[in-house]
């Protein structure tokens, strides 16, 4: 059976035509190498990363080199084509992807694991690395989840660690360069791609273990493979070579649908619980004259009615001020947006609202992430309850009267008094909505708790934290429902089950992929999505294995211990890491990169702004 | 021409065809799809004042999702005098594959005055000649009861009425012609569905077909709408 005969059978068949607008077609017979570009998630989800356009952007700069797209079928989707037996297919070509040279993953969060190999099967691919013979693709994963790689080690080839937009290229030369002369063997060109930095073989590396499960040695099996595997950071952030300036446009309503660009990578500030602001360091800035460019070259090339500004923290970039007004400058003639998400409530300031459609939409959102000051201070959240107010202040003169706070459950020292903290944080944000003579008078205020449970990331500070327990999450988010009372303010919490799952994944080692296997054959995917996830199947998995998940995510890590991602190095030392834990447990904060160097160490990735400001 | 808001209001037509995958593009994704095409083709559009500025557009009937058509019309304003023929050459070099843009003219009349819709009816396999006969005998009932999905749940309708006429071209193929009115919208999927069904049932078994709408016509069912 056609593919095509399958769309009119489907919910939505627009999430697998292909089609959109600005893909990149290109003629088979002059290519040398076909790169299966895979997110382990819905069309909707993967559409909107901006990752895969980047990356697909700098693959297909490449004129024999053609990367595609494929997602995860939808449930009914998957149910047709394992029916029908329609393999899964790259959405520019509808060619099955087992025959191409290269089927990379993104590895966006942990949850999607199962995707993975479903998709893996799927496209009729064995699913154990040492399984596949010369004809099958190369499996690659990359990522956020790729600093820990060890729970999918028995499925990858191999890892591409840190920023692709160099390393793949790279990777794609050698097998093309390979192939060409003749000396192409999965063999050879594994033992050749681990000599390039920023890429992880695990076959390469031997690991054994302690009796109490710990890891007693990772070691490479070759001298010429590296012990440690440095991640990779581009050599000039404001090249715009890189700067996907074509993306392509779903037809369908998608998560994310309008123009984003990358303001900066790597975070000044370096709360403790995350991943995301240790392994991006060292802080590189774009020029507002490139970010400009590359909006006005983008919306030339989509007509999108909104540009979006993008990095860890907005409000941190240094040429906000200059890149509004230029942006401003063209877009409010043509009706273009302009938004800035992830703002910090210390630096939100009635400019920055003047200037962006924060002013339209409904409500703001802020993350306290814990609910006292002490908290704050022991996680290196320094927003203080002032500089909350202040920007609710702000917000309710605007004429807001809905505010969206984040938090977590479960992080490090937290104690019940924290918990409590939360609620009555909230219940303040109401109370300055009172006070305010501006306030919009004909709506109540309605403001949202939103809380997380902390879950442990590999080269955070936090790393060695074992996680509450299921239980002891649940009886705090309990705790803080009842001590709620205000009918103004709306209380939402993540699954305990679903952090705790995220926790095994993100700190497991190789024994891990066992699991995983098994999931396989329980059918379990789409994780992320409540209507799916089915823990007692998860648990019963680890089981049926022997391994312990508690081992994993909620046991204190030692110190000394050996971990299993610790032969990457992301730029931040572990020495680094270790020095923040003791100031969390001194409930002492650490001042941002703007303020004094901290000796990270991520600047032998690269000068960071700041050091090279105060030079 | 006319003046609204101090404005200078130009309205223009486009007809364009939906053909192969785009025409899994939904009527919701396609004012979208237009709207950033029209961005990118530079186009003076006129903005609706307000909140929330946005083109105005208008469409002929929508589609159900995966029909094609070779007929689509979009009427759209702007706040300067085009050049009808610059203008499509740019919109056909930014519309996605499968969007052709055939024509652009300046708006006559409404798209409200439409009434019918020309469709063709193409089966997969001939039709036999009992088949052939039980496709007279659909279009002979007098009334042709259908259920409709609507807001408030499933309710019967006669769909007869609602078929202007009909003519079997060739052993493959039917055209009709049917009501497409905001008070009277037959919609082809039920329409194909009705009559396909009704074969299986006078002679077990009805080729798959695909509907294809082509053109559209004023309340005489005779003139052509443009």
């Amino acid at each position: 059976m056609e593919l095509s005969e399958l769309f009119p059978l489907v919910q939505k068949p627009g999430r697998y035509t292909g089609g959109e607008y600005n893909i990149c077609i290109k003629d088979k017979s002059a290519v040398n190498l076909r790169f299966a570009f895979c997110f382990p998630d819905s069309y909707e989800i993967g559409m909107s990363n901006l990752g895969l356009q980047v990356l697909y952007h700098a693959l297909n700069l490449a004129p024999d080199v053609w990367c595609e797209r494929v997602f995860a079928p939808w449930p009914d989707m998957e149910g047709l084509m394992r029916e029908n037996g329609v393999p899964l297919f790259a959405w520019e070509s509808r060619d099955p992807i087992r025959a191409f040279d290269i089927v990379a993953f993104t590895l966006q969060y942990e949850l999607c694991y199962s995707n993975v190999l479903n998709m893996m099967e799927l496209a009729g691919i064995p699913l154990l690395a040492s399984e596949r013979g010369e004809e099958d693709p190369i499996i690659l994963g990359g990522g956020p989840c790729a600093y820990n790689p060890e729970p999918l080690a028995d499925f990858f080839d191999l890892f591409s660690i840190g920023e692709g937009e160099e390393a793949l290229p790279e990777l794609a030369d050698l097998l093309k360069r390979m192939k060409r002369e003749g000396r192409y063997t999965r063999a050879a060109f594994l033992r050749e791609a681990a000599k390039l930095e920023g890429f992880y073989v695990p076959s390469l590396y031997r690991v054994s273990y302690r009796e109490d499960g710990t890891l007693a040695s990772f070691s490479p099996l070759f001298d010429d493979v590296p012990a440690t595997v440095k991640k990779r950071v581009i050599s000039d952030f404001n090249d715009p070579k890189y700067i996907p300036i074509k993306p392509f446009m779903p037809f369908i309503d998608t998560v994310q649908d309008r123009i984003t660009v990358e303001l900066s990578r790597g975070c000044i500030r370096g709360c403790r619980f995350c991943q995301a602001g240790h392994v991006t360091r060292p802080l590189r800035e774009r020029t507002p004259d490139v970010v400009d460019a590359a909006a006005r070259e983008t919306y030339r090339k989509t007509g999108y009615e909104e540009v979006s500004l993008c990095c860890l923290s907005v409000s941190d970039y240094s040429g906000i001020d200059e890149l509004t007004d230029r942006l401003l400058s063209w877009t409010g003639e043509r009706k273009v947006n302009l938004s800035l998400p992830s703002m910090r409530a210390d630096s939100f300031t009635k400019e920055l609202m003047d200037r962006t459609s924060a002013v339209r939409s409904s409500g703001l959102t802020f993350a306290p992430e814990a609910g006292t000051q002490r908290l704050r201070d022991a996680i290196n959240k320094r927003l203080t309850e002032e500089d909350l107010f202040h920007a609710v202040d702000l917000a309710f003169d605007y004429g807001k009267t809905s505010v969206k706070l984040y938090f977590m459950n479960g992080l490090p020292t937290e104690t019940d008094d924290d918990v409590l903290g939360i609620a009555e944080l909230g219940k303040k944000v109401i109370d300055r909505f009172y006070q305010n003579p501006n306030r919009n008078r004909k709506k109540p205020p309605s403001v949202t708790v939103s809380v997380a449970c902390f879950v442990p990331k590999p080269f955070t500070p936090f790393q060695w934290e074992g996680q509450n327990s299921r239980e002891e999450l649940s009886r705090k988010q309990r705790l803080l429902g009842e001590s709620i009372t205000s009918r103004k303010i709306r209380y939402h919490y993540h699954s305990a089950d679903v952090s705790y799952l995220e926790a095994v994944f993100a700190r497991g080692n190789r024994t891990i992929g066992r699991a995983l296997l098994r999931a396989r054959q329980k059918g379990l995917r789409f994780d992320a999505w409540d209507e799916y996830f089915r823990f007692d199947d998860w648990m019963a998995c680890f089981a049926e294995e022997g391994i312990d998940p508690d081992f994993f995510a909620s046991r204190e890590m030692g110190e000394d211990e050996l971990l299993p991602w610790d032969f990457i190095d992301c730029g931040v030392t572990k020495a680094h890491l270790l020095r923040e834990r003791r100031r969390a447990y001194e409930g002492l904060p650490t001042r941002n990169c703007k303020e004094g160097c901290s000796g990270c160490g991520a600047d032998r990735f690269g000068e960071c702004l700041w050091k090279k400001k105060t030079r | 021409m006319e003046k609204e808001n101090q404005v200078t209001d130009y309205r223009y037509r486009l007809r364009f065809e939906k053909t192969g995958t785009f025409a899994y593009v939904s009527h919701l994704d396609l004012v979208r799809t237009f709207t950033r095409l029209f961005m990118r083709a530079e186009l003076p559009l006129y903005f609706s004042e307000g909140f929330n500025p946005h083109p105005k557009m208008v469409f002929s009937a929508p589609l159900p999702l995966g029909t094609e058509s070779k007929t689509e019309l979009l009427d759209f304003r702007t706040v300067a005098e085009l050049d009808p023929a610059g203008t499509l050459s740019r919109l056909r070099e930014v519309s996605p594959i499968g969007l052709e843009i055939r024509e652009l003219y300046p708006a006559e009349g409404k798209l409200s005055e439409i009434a019918f819709a020309a469709y063709a009816l193409t089966f997969f396999s001939p039709l036999d000649e009992k088949q052939a006969a039980a496709v007279s005998d659909f279009f002979s009932q007098p009334s042709i009861p259908a259920e409709k999905k609507g807001k408030d749940g499933v309710k019967t309708v006669d769909i007869r009425p609602m078929i202007a006429s009909w003519e079997l071209v060739s052993d493959r193929e039917i055209r009709a012609l049917l009501s497409v009115s905001s008070e009277r919208f037959l919609n082809p999927d039920l329409f194909s569905s009705k009559l396909r069904s009704f074969l299986c049932e006078r002679c077990g078994a009805a080729p798959s077909a695909r509907m294809l709408r082509s053109a559209f016509y004023r309340a005489d069912g005779v003139s052509l709408f443009r």
